[in-house]
């Protein structure tokens, strides 16, 4: 079952009098539960293939559906339906609120999702207890690690069981050690909630440990593994 | 449903502390907004303050000494010349209204009152005078504050009180005597001879120079007719003020007086404008004030959105609606608004007793040589007041940044460095 089709999908930018094209017909299915690996160049359209998908950005031509359902011309208030049930995003620089314990961090987005304070309290446990940061939850960002950030924000992403998990180079700003950590958590995350996952990433360990890849160039699929599989897509 | 309940309630105290959190990521910035609101409310606060002390004090002094609660007079007299012979009451009719009122349990005294005009002095130096008559025992009550000598007496149907202007002017002191001359509805002169009872100080130079109170009886004997101008019914309970005016008004409808009734409120139409000078004035203050606050709360939040930027970018991604993101910073506002203005109203509360206990004055008022006191009476009515309009002020103000906040792209938030 497909959980993300994207059909002859453009991107074009305006920055100034001359056209940017960040994503050229792109064409691209996610089957459920699939651990994907958008690689590529820094500007070869990685990161604004994520924002397309995680329905933060609208693309100039083409169709982005998630799970059946076509998100273009969806008002913002659908949009930030789908966003905060079908997506989990885990981010380069993890994004928590410095104000918030790692427990409320992970708890904020559930607010909207769980309204019974005993289940989602339950929830964020779990959650923690996943990344093993259970008993740092009363803690504040400031006061732990990058890894131990990161690993939050993993939490948070995950704590509301979303259907599809993004993450944009979700291990650069962590050393080697804590980046394998993250990827061998995302990975065990993957095979066990059979959470769809796309990373957008050009980290050699990230590309060995997937499904598939896609190699982006100039916003242009240049190889799906997936596709050479099959035989003729890599050009 | 209990559950439930816990949940909303729990939901409502994580909001507010982090929207506590979130005000006092910097506190400087925060301190100073909120200092400049606490200002502006201590600034609404006092000045309010003060006009409400003004208010009462004009209210209660036209009440006790010039109108009373209610007057009582024949038809025309309120819109004609009030000290002219014409549309008096006969002291029959003045009877009748009196027995009436006195009948009354929210009724607390009643005078009538004769206005006379004409000349009085010595041997030496004379002067115009207004006088002022009335019933001895009511005058005591109603007279102005007694510098000299003694009030008004009934055992003492001769003796007046003069201003103190009037008495420098005519060099008179207690126990001596003065000649007061009139001209009758009847158009001859008359005179009588009256001492000094006592000697009074009043704000206004020009009333101490020109009046004078004396009894009803020496007034009568002036005028060689026992009439009166008005009569003034001094309530027990001002609250009861209408029901105790449509009490008289049917009174005389039914024994067909033709006489009129009006409130105080009614004739004393200078407070009215008095007040509504200074509330004008405090309109113009609380609107400077209050664009200072809203400036400044409209730049605070700015800066909070700014510095916030990618942190609205995760959150929106995360499933935010635009909806939460303006109402939380419309909380910030809202909160920055209730903090500030408690802390004026605090700093107000201590301030007020304290400003009173020093007796400091303001300079004569046009008109008068006495100095006006500087003197707040605080009420619950003016703090409320004060809080509710820092609260729309600051959520006014928190409206703009907020929708900017809320409207946010996502993409450009999560670029942002």
């Amino acid at each position: 079952m497909n959980m993300i089709e994207l059909e002859n999908v453009s991107k074009i930018f305006y920055p100034g009098k001359i056209p940017a094209i960040a994503l050229q017909d792109v064409s691209l299915q996610v089957q459920a539960g699939e651990f994907l690996v958008v690689a590529g160049a820094s500007g070869s359209g990685k990161s604004t293939l994520l924002n397309l998908i995680g329905l933060m950005d609208e693309p100039t031509i083409g169709k982005i559906i998630i799970d059946s359902v076509e998100s273009n011309h969806k008002k913002e208030k659908e949009l930030t339906h789908l966003r905060r049930n079908y997506l989990g995003f885990i981010f380069q620089s993890f994004h928590l609120i410095p104000t918030l314990t790692v427990f409320e961090n992970v708890e904020h987005p559930l607010r909207n999702i769980e309204r019974d304070i005993y289940k989602r309290r339950q929830m964020v446990e779990t959650a923690l207890n996943d990344v093993a940061l259970l008993d740092y939850m009363q803690r504040y960002p400031n006061e732990i690690s990058g890894g131990q950030q990161q690993r939050v924000s993993i939490a948070r992403a995950f704590a509301k069981n979303p259907a599809i998990v993004l993450a944009d180079e979700p291990t650069a700003n962590l050393d080697f050690a804590n980046g394998v950590s993250i990827l061998q958590l995302m990975e065990k995350m993957n095979r066990q909630k059979k959470v769809t996952f796309i990373l957008a990433s050009h980290d050699p360990e990230i590309l060995s440990m997937s499904h598939r890849q896609i190699l982006l160039k100039d916003g242009k699929i240049m190889k799906d593994t997936s596709a050479k599989k099959g035989g003729d897509y890599e050009k | 449903m209990k559950n439930r309940i816990l949940s909303i309630a729990c939901d409502l105290f994580g909001f507010i502390k982090f929207i506590v959190k979130n005000i006092w990521r910097n506190r400087r910035r925060t301190i100073i907004t909120m200092a400049s609101i606490a200002v502006g409310t201590l600034t609404l606060v006092l000045l309010q303050s003060y006009v409400q002390t003004m208010d009462m004090g004009l209210k209660a002094d036209a009440v006790q000494k010039q109108f009373g609660h209610i007057q009582i007079a024949a038809n025309g007299y309120f819109e004609g010349d009030e000290n002219s012979g014409e549309h008096m009451m006969s002291l029959d009719v003045v009877n009748l209204v009196t027995e009436k009122a006195m009948e009354l349990k929210q009724v607390d005294f009643v005078n009538n009152r004769v206005h006379l005009t004409g000349i009085i002095g010595t041997q030496k130096k004379s002067t115009i005078f207004m006088g002022i008559s009335g019933i001895p025992e009511a005058e005591a009550l109603m007279a102005p504050t007694l510098l000299k000598g003694k009030l008004l007496s009934a055992s003492d149907p001769y003796g007046i009180m003069i201003g103190n202007a009037m008495a420098k002017k005519l060099g008179v002191d207690i126990g001596e005597s003065l000649i007061a001359f009139v001209s009758t509805a009847s158009g001859s002169q008359e005179a009588i001879s009256v001492k000094v009872r006592g000697i009074y100080d009043a704000l206004m130079p020009e009333q101490e120079k020109v009046i004078i109170y004396m009894p009803i009886n020496s007034a009568w004997d002036l005028m060689l007719e026992k009439s009166s101008h008005r009569i003034l019914i001094f309530l027990n309970d001002p609250a009861k003020l209408d029901q105790i005016s449509q009490i008289m008004q049917d009174f005389i409808q039914k024994n067909n007086l033709h006489l009129e009734v009006r409130s105080w409120e009614q004739l004393a139409v200078f407070i009215k404008q008095i007040v509504g000078m200074f509330q004008g004035m405090i309109m113009v203050v609380a609107v400077i004030v209050f664009l200072v606050i809203i400036f400044n709360i409209q730049n605070t939040m700015h800066m909070a959105i700014h510095e916030r930027f990618r942190e609205i970018g995760a959150m929106r991604a995360m499933g935010s609606s635009r909806m939460e993101i303006v109402r939380s910073f419309l909380a910030e506002g809202f909160f920055m608004g209730l903090f500030g203005a408690l802390a004026g109203m605090a700093i107000a509360l201590v301030l007020m007793p304290y400003i009173n206990s020093l007796h400091l004055n303001l300079p004569p008022g046009p008109g008068s040589d006495k100095p006006t006191p500087i003197m707040f009476t605080a009420s619950s009515a003016i703090f409320l007041h004060a809080l509710l309009v820092n609260l729309f002020t600051a959520f006014f103000a928190s409206i703009f940044p907020a929708l900017k906040g809320s409207k946010i792209k996502i993409i450009d938030a999560l670029r942002y460095v």
